[in-house]
């Protein structure tokens, strides 16, 4: 990953970075918390996050979720860069084991929020372009609607059908297995 | 803009619901989704429908579906959808449902005889199957590498080694088409040191352990020779080259594996209880690093019958193993940290990984269309 030296990676891990929610709250983070956004990381590297960083499209109730999710993947990428690892040193796999098993009870727990949030979240990670995150709250999303009809699909989601029922009974005549 | 989904604001006053860009709906959502859920979002509404059937979407939902690793069974099988015995079935193996076996649907009988397709996955295969049969000469008595698609030409090739006085040496042969196959020959002068003689030889264990494209290349191990080395065969400058594996890794129980898009290699000690898979971290400088050391849960493996010589297959990008007899009457699969998950056994029934994957798709292939088949869709 950053292939800074280790001096400034120190520097780095010590900086603060205040992240200013939608709702003007404040939000101190270290650097290689906050840098889990792509977003942010480029504005670190354009030098522009002084006087902190507004997000105006993220609340606070949402960032405080956010920052929770990047300090423990800040955590846990920091944990995997120390283990590049040779054909010794099983002692790093079994932190790393260690380290994997509680981070994907994290996201288990992380996940256990309302559809509202949950789609919040999809948005501030999309927004701020956490590529974990996004994948981890799409998936879940994708996960609630893999065994629904179309009819419960509308129904969870408020969409509107404006298919007419000719063009209804075409995609079940063409795909007749996904209906059964 | 559109948007995917509309927000009944009249009738929830009180917080209005975020609203997913359609965008995010389609490329972060809908893309994830197993095959057979799309189609009944593409009964949702037009918007999902027209997104949802676009080729640039079809192959992305592609590439985010899991491999899954085909297992092969022998024995009496039932298919329980058409009610139908056969001798044998090919199915993959999906390792993270909570149903407790695999399924058994495909029937080669049923495959042969044409009969509807229960599902996409079994359609996909006996489609293949009759495909493949159509437009394949006969490659028996030689030796078939693997079959890729030429990254130019977008054909499927098939790259074999014949072993005829007269013609030797690697072939390949374009699939669907009626030119003759074209000789590639043997390795050149280049490739120096005995693994010349390797090549020429030809890959060992194909059936188990197939090659593995990956980069445009074909990838295999050479396990005859001291040197310990794998082979890459380049499919676009179809030359040949020599790849150094991990140090540490060599002898008879080790097999190539494609991790994530790395090529990965699988070890298993001396002692048969140990299993390593390493990962090519730069394919370039050849740099191997250690994934998985998995120990197995030797007494956990004896004690639920597992009595005789086997063999581990590594299953999934997480490390999880298959571990199967050489009588073939069980599978175990343990997952990476080795601890024993579950047991399958069926009666009557053999059962071995075959070292190919299955990744569900709902693409319109070229190489199907125009071939003549019974039935109504086609899936790769």
């Amino acid at each position: 990953m950053a292939s800074a030296g280790s001096g400034d990676e120190k520097a780095a891990a010590a900086a603060m970075i205040t992240l200013i929610s939608s709702d003007n709250e404040k939000f101190e983070v270290t650097e290689a918390t906050a840098t889990l956004s792509q977003t942010i990381r480029h504005m670190i590297e354009d030098g522009c996050t002084d006087g902190g960083v507004p997000l105006p499209n993220v609340t606070s109730k949402i960032l405080a979720r956010v920052i929770e999710y990047c300090k423990k993947h800040a955590t846990a990428a920091a944990g995997e860069e120390g283990s590049s690892s040779s054909f010794s040193d099983a002692a790093f796999l079994e932190v790393d084991r260690a380290f994997l098993e509680e981070l994907e009870e994290f996201d288990d727990a992380f996940l256990e929020v309302d559809r509202a949030t949950l789609f919040d979240l999809i948005l501030a990670a999309n927004y701020l372009d956490i590529k974990g995150l996004l994948n981890l709250t799409c998936q879940k999303v994708a996960d609630s609607v893999k065994g629904k009809t179309p009819e419960q699909i509308r129904e969870m989601y408020n969409i509107v059908n404006d298919l007419t029922p000719e063009e209804e009974a075409e995609i079940r005549r063409e795909t007749q297995w996904a209906f059964e | 803009m559109l948007q995917a989904a509309v927000p009944r604001r009249r009738r929830t006053p009180r917080l209005p619901f975020p609203v997913l860009p359609e965008e995010l709906v389609v490329w972060e959502i809908l893309v994830r989704l197993p095959a057979k859920a799309l189609p009944r979002c593409r009964a949702v509404c037009r918007s999902w429908r027209r997104l949802t059937s676009t080729a640039d979407f079809l192959l992305a939902h592609h590439r985010h579906q899991p491999s899954l690793p085909l297992v092969f069974f022998h024995g009496q099988i039932r298919d329980s959808s058409c009610n139908v015995w056969s001798d044998s079935d090919l199915d993959g193996f999906d390792l993270r449902g909570a149903t407790a076996e695999p399924r058994l649907t495909l029937t080669s009988t049923a495959s042969i005889s044409g009969e509807p397709p229960p599902s996409p996955a079994v359609s996909s295969i006996s489609t293949i199957s009759v495909t493949l049969r159509k437009v394949l000469p006969s490659l028996s008595s030689t030796n078939v590498v693997g079959m890729y698609r030429h990254s130019s030409s977008g054909e499927y090739r098939i790259l074999y080694l014949r072993k005829e006085y007269r013609d030797s040496g690697y072939h390949m042969l374009t699939v669907g088409s009626y030119a003759n196959p074209r000789c590639i020959g043997l390795p050149a002068a280049a490739v120096s040191g005995p693994i010349r003689q390797y090549i020429a030889a030809g890959p060992l264990f194909v059936c188990e352990h197939p090659p593995v494209l990956l980069h445009s290349c074909l990838h295999w191990i050479i396990y005859r020779s001291r040197e310990n080395a794998l082979v890459v065969f380049d499919t676009v400058s179809e030359s040949f080259r020599r790849m150094s594996p991990p140090v540490a890794v060599n002898g008879r129980w080790r097999h190539l594996l494609d991790i994530n898009g790395a090529l990965g290699i699988s070890h298993m000690d001396e002692s048969k209880t140990m299993v390593k898979l390493c990962v090519l971290q730069d394919y370039d400088t050849e740099v191997w690093s250690l994934k998985y050391q998995i120990e197995l849960p030797m007494v956990e493996l004896r004690g639920a019958g597992m009595n005789c010589r086997f063999e581990v297959f590594v299953a999934s990008e997480e490390g999880d193993l298959l571990v199967f007899c050489s009588s073939l009457c069980h599978i175990f699969h343990c997952d990476s940290k080795g601890k024993l998950l579950q047991k399958f056994q069926w009666r009557h029934v053999c059962s071995k990984p075959i070292g190919h994957w299955f990744k569900e798709s709902l693409v319109r292939h070229a190489f199907f269309q125009g071939q003549e088949s019974d039935h109504a869709v086609h899936f790769f």
